[in-house]
């Protein structure tokens, strides 16, 4: 393991894959600090450009952007009140505050290196589990793969925010939208009603582009009226000194642990981790009332996780092939573009791949830290780009990588359709991070599915032989039953519908 | 002047309807494949039952709504929240259609993707800006070095073919 390790850092560190790291990072950055873009939207959008690309090269890139990004919305989420990245709605609680107050500097500064720390933290985890965890799924059968998809969709229903009924709904339509076509298992021709158009299917690239970068940019126009009074800031460097690093020290190794947890939960994104590390940090301060109001550690909780998230989410990308968050669900599209099989077999068969993913993803946190305590105050500025001039020129982007994939109009076409849709969905408070691993995981979820049953002789018996997948399935039952404990709610209280945001985190008054 | 609009609960209720309907076609769509040769399950099951749980869950969704969306529709709304919203959505609506057109402007034999991207992105980038003359202004030359430069970048470097 660390002779793997050692010999992918020694990869990542030579000029050209650490080019890409490097660029990943520091566009990643950028973009998290406008509000409005995602990270999820620029590895969607640089999907195509990486298709001559070595994969390695092309998946490095995407893990730097990916790391780049969380930490990115940290900026905007300080000085405008608005996060960059869903994954920063809970860093506005303090850091605006604080940033109001003259300390902007400092809000940054523990925003930065808790993240430097939470990130570091889960590339720990990644590491030393990662090996064992592959290895024993290898022992997995149809069984346990179907039961743990069915674990991720129920578990982004059940833990995203807003309804879970309609998490449910979304995560069933991202299973639905992937069907038509040819089936993967006999080819069988199904849900084209005669247009031969659809014989192929919707393509993941012209799907993902649409429902979460073409839907942003909808909302975006709608929503340009929205921005709070900006924090002037003119610092060049930020840093914390020993006595805060030792002061935030407990804090910041809790959130990054619930952060590193919670993102090896499949489908779970890094608003969620944000938001339980800052529950659990305001429940044991000392003074608790003062969160909300600029307290420190309300920032370091928040940074903490959702940096650990992202490294957290890779475990059971890299060791299982089920996207540990939405946007893993694309790093999951990725590969399959670069036609690497995800899987426990990855590990096995292209172990310095995977390593050099691992090495990349530490790098990538070190470059976060320092190119962010150097240039925040430049990256901040460009959190003030127009939009009337940015939205148009993502559209385009978007337009060409629709096209790119295989030179036809019709999937620019399903791509403006899936961004109408994934508006309306989200506007109607359906998650779409459900969505998105619902139609990535749909083939899987099908396919192994058919093999359970093609191995099994269309029995169930053999299923109640295998604990693995009993067990998977029993957590998806438990997710799907938790609201009902104790008594039975009323249906209205049920489906009850809070605003639900696209990668789990609230939006309401605040763009992406 | 007095408005009665759909309130969240009532757009619950238009999902939960669509939906439904959407699960009916899926489920007759299934219906029509032959019965499975090869393995026990054919492909029919999944959509069929995809579609059952959407329909179950939709009539979950309507029933929880049903009752709020009644009070909903009760409420008088004032003219002011009735259109507050319209000039956002209108925005919205009005991007939509700029992305439409655009599409059809790809597809329009002899226009090309230059021409298309200059026409969507300096429209696109004047209705965004909210009246801002300096923003409408560099929207425009924004257009023209975008649409030069995409074509130039992905034809002539990375070899990807345009629209």
């Amino acid at each position: 393991m660390i002779s793997e390790l050692a010999s992918a850092l020694f990869y990542v560190v030579h000029p050209t894959p650490f080019f890409w790291v490097l660029l990943g990072v520091v566009s990643g950055i950028v973009v998290g600090s406008i509000p409005g873009l995602s990270g999820g939207m620029l590895i969607v959008l640089v999907m195509p450009l990486t298709f001559y690309m070595d994969s390695t090269l092309a998946l490095i890139l995407m893990i730097g952007i990916y790391v780049g990004s969380v930490s990115g919305g940290l900026i905007s989420a300080t000085l405008l009140r608005m996060p960059g990245t869903p994954s920063s709605v809970v860093t506005t609680f303090d850091g605006y505050p604080l940033a109001r107050r003259g300390e902007a500097g400092k809000a940054l500064a523990l925003g930065i290196s808790s993240s430097l720390f939470g990130g570091l933290l889960a590339g720990v985890f990644l590491v030393t589990l990662s090996p064992p965890l592959s290895r024993w799924a290898t022992s997995f059968g149809p069984w346990e793969y179907f039961g743990l998809v069915l674990m991720a969709l129920v578990l982004i229903a059940a833990i995203s925010q807003g309804s879970m009924v309609k998490g449910l709904v979304s995560g069933a339509l991202g299973l639905l939208v992937a069907m038509p076509g040819f089936s993967a298992t006999d080819g069988q021709l199904r849900l084209t009603f005669g247009f031969h158009v659809l014989d192929a299917g919707f393509t993941l690239l012209p799907v993902l582009l649409g429902v979460f970068v073409v839907s942003q940019i909808i909302r975006d126009a709608m929503e340009l009226h929205l921005s709070a009074e900006p924090v002037r800031f003119t610092q060049r460097f930020v840093s914390i000194g020993l006595a805060s690093w030792r002061r935030h020290f407990a804090n910041m190794l809790r959130s990054s642990v619930i952060g590193t947890w919670i993102g090896i939960l499949p489908g779970v994104g890094a608003s969620i981790s944000a938001m339980i590390a800052y529950g659990v940090a305001r429940s044991v301060a000392r003074e608790p009332e003062t969160f909300g109001q600029g307290n420190e550690s309300g920032i370091v909780a928040s940074e903490a996780a959702n940096n650990a998230n992202v490294g957290g989410a890779l475990i059971p990308l890299v060791t299982l092939g089920i996207p540990g968050s939405p946007i893993d669900a694309f790093l999951l599209g990725a590969l399959l573009l670069h036609n690497i099989q995800p899987g426990p077999l990855l590990f096995q068969t292209n172990g310095s791949f995977v390593w050099a993913l691992i090495a990349a993803y530490l790098v990538a946190n070190v470059l976060m830290f320092v190119i962010m305590s150097v240039t925040v105050r430049q990256v901040a500025g460009l959190a003030n780009v127009n939009r009337a001039i940015l939205l148009p020129a993502i559209f385009v982007f978007c337009v060409i990588g629709a096209f790119a994939l295989s030179n036809r109009l019709f999937d620019v076409w399903v791509m403006i359709g899936f961004g109408v849709f994934g508006f309306v969905l989200e506007k109607r408070g359906f998650p779409l991070g459900a969505f998105v691993i619902g139609f990535v995981l749909s083939q899987t979820f099908e396919e192994e599915l058919r093999s359970a049953f093609m191995s099994s002789g269309g029995s169930l018996d053999e299923l109640f032989s295998r604990p693995v997948a009993l067990a998977f399935i029993a957590v998806a039952v438990f997710a799907l039953a938790w609201p009902f404990r104790g008594r039975l709610l009323p249906l209205r209280r049920f489906a009850a519908a809070a605003p639900a945001s696209p990668e789990e985190g609230p939006s309401k008054g605040a763009p992406r | 002047m007095r408005g009665r609009r759909l309130g969240p609960a009532g757009w619950d209720v238009v999902a939960g309807l669509g939906l439904l309907v959407l699960a009916a076609v899926v489920w007759w769509q299934a219906e029509l494949l032959p019965p499975p040769i090869f393995d026990p399950i054919g492909s029919a099951l999944l959509p069929q039952a995809v579609a059952l749980v959407i329909a179950g869950l939709s009539l979950v969704m309507i029933a929880g709504a049903l009752g709020t969306a009644r009070a909903e529709l009760s409420r008088q709304v004032p003219s002011d929240e009735a259109t507050s919203g319209w000039s956002a959505a209108g925005r919205a609506l009005a991007v939509v259609a700029m992305l439409l057109v655009y599409g059809a402007l790809l597809a329009t034999e002899g226009v090309g993707f230059t021409v298309a991207t200059v026409l969507f992105v300096a429209p696109t980038g004047i209705l965004l800006s909210c009246g801002n003359r300096r923003v409408m202004v560099a929207s425009v030359i924004s257009a023209f070095l975008l649409a030069a430069a995409c074509s130039y970048i992905f034809t002539q470097i990375f070899y990807i073919d345009l629209p």
